[in-house]
């Protein structure tokens, strides 16, 4: 994510929601009226929530995405607890945990996540991490040029 | 499953997307990757377009109130009242008793057919909402660019090298919009924003300036009094394109930059830093919206903002031009077909003998009517009157969206019918004699034109629910039975129409437009023609083909603050909700998120009101007071408060103050008082 281009529009959440049977699985939270921060899960690579789940019901699929499956889960919270984003939820009517699968269902056949797709500025990306991070060097790169080259313009 | 591609029904932006159809319903949205302007994205209000599709409140047949409760009529009853009581008021006291009300959010073609169903029934009144977001873009940008619509598509923002925004949140309105502004900025634009809030689209901005509400002339012309003396000027562009700078020259005098400090309370030394940024700029751009539009002074605003661009020579190339943000899928269409009093389609003036009798004659229709007509708020001033007896309103909620609420019911109250056409109950139809259901946009097809020109098909999805039709089978119903006689079968053919009589249309025919992902911008004068993405490339629309710099000059709004009511109010959009929520107020996933009414107020007003965050607050001005959720923000400057107007509530406190050209109300402007509840 790049919050710096998040105009909290929220139409991450009103995606989720509409691919996830109503209910959003993500959430854009507004720090001090001015910094929106999208939170939901990360996919941690070291996820701990997958660590401390006593029935395996958290296990990490090929796609990368951490998924639950959802009759292996008993409904303990332990993976909430150890979560530092606070991206499960519990939800009372079925009595299990509830979090991102990274749309799944969209990955395997080739879309991108809903909440991405749906970022009107792109402060969303689904890609490599570390093809992210070339790609903010060269972003990084173009503003020193500029910034050096054109400082006079203001 | 099927996958239909089509044309978000909310703000002009014009996106597109997929919808999907199983068993003759609606089911999902899907992004479209390869349209041009929102490349896969969509909003929240894009994602929850099908929320009004399937909804269990829709309008399901014509009804009419007996002894205070609505009863069920068949369309032929609730046809023959309409057909008799228009003959009897029209046949009584004259045409001109009657008022349409059309619709932005119709298509081109139900807003071609009302138009000409009011005019040959020998009305010029005929109007609908554009009145009161853009009216004054149409007659500031005639008068000085000869067309009233934006310069350039929405993706060309990404080239500007600087863009200028005043009075425009397109973060929450036309959120597509920052995806392009994002990218120029990437590419290292300077981004400048102009608002009395610090809002979302305020985040975006290298520069912040944080102005008064109504005093945008005084900013404008103090950046064009500094362009000018500093010698900043596009003297090439000045003597080639344009006429009236020697006009500007003198009438700018006496904007120095102090006095323009002092009238917008923005530091001089901003204002010259902005100045200096976009006369310099190699591609400058303008964005604006109803912080510029919605003033008595609305014209006047647009009217600067186009000197500024041609004194600047910032108009006419890629990556530079102006960009009036409209509010609806289709109110530049709206606009285009004559949905207006003055207008007929394609821009001819009404009292223009030769143009009128052209339309007539392809009507074959002997008399139009030439005297304009009456604006939204003029007809429901003549209806409070008691000269407008009769008025049909198709789509559209003014009691929510007009300003000064209880004088509009009252207006309403006070005709002999009023038939209200829409999808669902809401605060307009409460005052009907006979309710017609409609089809809703992805129920009928038809083309809608975007903000930036391009008109795109929208094609039939599902069917209507219960008895539902769509709105032009009931216009063409109504004229039918009229006697007017006037052909149309379909949506196709009214199109077809259209593009024989509007010569920007020409080529946009139902074969060239159906299927065309982003469709075509007008003009397009002639078949297989592309279309025209960029507006003033050679010759500006004006009839000597100049750009036309007139002097305008800084005036106080219709109403300032005083003792009695200390503070200024001013309304605006958010982007969960829509207009008058007609539509996001059923679209449970919007709604959740932005339930109701809140007022925005700087810490600094509420000190010795023992108002704290959430508090119940009254918010009070001389035509009413409303009730709402306080929210305590630096985002607002001091002296200002801000109410959406999505919920009914905003407009009982607005003025219905309008401005002399354009009938535009101040909707930005008015005073009022803030007490604990």
């Amino acid at each position: 994510m790049n919050p710096d281009r998040c105009i909290y529009c929220r139409a991450c959440e009103v995606a989720c929601e509409r691919e996830h049977k109503g209910h959003s699985l993500t959430s854009v939270i507004l720090i001090e009226a001015r910094y929106p921060i999208p939170i939901r899960c990360f996919h941690c690579e070291k996820s701990p929530c997958v660590k401390v789940c006593p029935t395996n019901a958290l296990v990490r699929v090929e796609e990368g995405a951490v998924i639950i499956e959802l009759a292996k889960c008993i409904g303990c919270g332990f993976c909430a607890i150890v979560c530092p984003f606070g991206a499960l939820e519990f939800d009372m009517a079925s009595k299990v945990m509830m979090k991102c699968d990274l749309c799944i269902h969209r990955l395997r056949e080739g879309r991108e996540p809903a909440c991405v797709t749906t970022c009107p500025t792109k402060a969303l990306v689904y890609d490599e991490f570390n093809f992210i991070a070339q790609k903010v060097r060269e972003k990084a790169a173009a503003t020193l040029v500029r910034s050096t080259k054109m400082g006079g313009i203001i | 499953m099927q996958k239909i591609a089509t044309v978000c029904p909310y703000c002009g932006c014009g996106c597109g997307l997929y919808v999907t159809v199983e068993n003759g319903k609606a089911t999902n949205v899907e992004y479209m990757s390869e349209h041009p302007v929102n490349k896969g994205a969509l909003c929240p209000k894009g994602n929850a377009a099908l929320e009004v599709i399937n909804h269990p409140d829709r309008l399901l047949y014509p009804m009419r109130k007996r002894r205070g409760t609505w009863i069920k009529i068949s369309w032929d009853k609730a046809f023959n009242s309409i057909v008799s009581n228009f003959r009897k008021i029209r046949d009584a006291q004259g045409p001109d008793t009657l008022g349409f009300i059309s619709s932005a959010k119709c298509t081109n073609e139900e807003n071609y057919s009302l138009q000409k169903l009011a005019r040959m029934l020998g009305t010029n009144n005929i109007d609908h909402c554009a009145r009161l977001c853009h009216a004054s873009t149409l007659t500031g940008f005639t008068a000085t660019l000869g067309r009233g619509a934006m310069t350039n598509p929405i993706p060309d923002l990404a080239n500007s090298d600087c863009i200028f925004i005043i009075g425009s949140n397109f973060a929450e309105n036309h959120p597509m919009v920052s995806g392009w502004v994002w990218d120029a900025k990437d590419k290292g634009a300077k981004i400048i924003v102009v608002d009395p809030r610090y809002s979302p689209t305020a985040w975006m901005s290298d520069i912040f300036l944080e102005i008064k509400p109504g005093t945008d002339i005084a900013l404008i012309n103090g950046m064009i009094h500094y362009i000018i003396k500093e010698n900043l000027t596009n003297k090439d562009f000045i003597r080639k394109r344009t006429s009236g700078f020697e006009q500007i020259v003198t009438s700018i005098e006496k904007y120095t930059l102090p006095l323009a400090e002092d009238i917008t309370g923005i530091p001089q030394d901003k204002i010259r830093q902005v100045a200096r940024i976009y006369a310099k700029a190699k591609r400058g751009a303008i964005i604006f919206c109803m912080g510029i539009t919605q003033h008595t002074c609305g014209s006047d605003n647009v009217i600067a903002l186009a000197n500024l661009a041609l004194v600047c020579g910032q108009v006419g190339r890629v990556g530079t031009g102006v960009f009036p943000l409209r509010g609806q899928d289709n109110v530049q269409g709206a606009c285009d077909m004559g949905a207006l009093p003055d207008f007929l389609p394609g821009y001819i003036r009404v009292n223009d003998e030769a143009g009128r009798a052209e339309i007539a004659q392809k009507w074959g229709w002997e008399n139009l009517p030439k005297r304009p007509g009456l604006t939204v708020v003029e007809m429901i001033n003549a209806a409070a009157e008691g000269r407008i007896r009769g008025m049909y309103i198709m789509g559209e909620n003014p009691l929510v969206s007009a300003p000064n609420t209880q004088h509009v019911q009252e207006a309403l109250k006070n005709l002999d019918f009023l038939v209200v056409q829409d999808i669902f109950l809401n605060e307009t139809t409460e005052l009907a004699d006979v309710i017609l259901p409609a089809a809703c946009w992805a129920e009928k097809e038809g083309t809608v034109t975007a903000t930036d020109r391009s008109v795109q098909w929208r094609p039939k999805i599902v069917a209507p629910p219960g008895e539902a039709k769509t709105d032009l089978d009931i216009i063409c119903e109504i004229a039918e039975r009229l006697g007017l006689g006037f052909n149309c079968q379909n949506a196709e053919e009214v199109l077809r129409e259209v593009s024989d009589v509007i010569p920007s249309y020409a080529g946009i025919t139902p074969e060239q437009v159906k299927g065309r992902i982003g469709g075509i911008t007008w003009p397009c004068p002639f078949l297989d023609n592309p279309g025209t993405s960029v507006l003033h490339t050679e010759s500006f629309g004006t009839p000597d083909s100049l750009g036309h710099m007139i002097p305008v000059e800084y005036q106080f709004p219709a109403e300032q603050p005083n003792d009695k009511y200390p503070l200024t109010l001013t309304t605006g959009r958010v982007a969960m909700n829509y207009n008058t929520g007609a539509m996001t107020r059923k679209a449970t996933p919007l709604l959740r998120r932005d339930p109701g009414l809140f007022v925005e107020i700087n810490p600094k007003d509420v000190e010795n009101l023992n108002i704290e965050n959430d508090d119940e607050v009254e918010i009070s001005t001389k035509r009413g007071k409303i009730k709402a959720r306080a929210v305590i923000t630096e985002t607002i400057i001091p002296g200002v408060v801000f109410i959406p107007f999505h919920f009914p509530g905003a407009n009982v406190l607005t003025i219905d103050a309008l401005d002399p050209q354009a009938k535009i109300p101040e909707f930005k402007v008015c005073a009022c008082k803030i007490n604990k509840k």
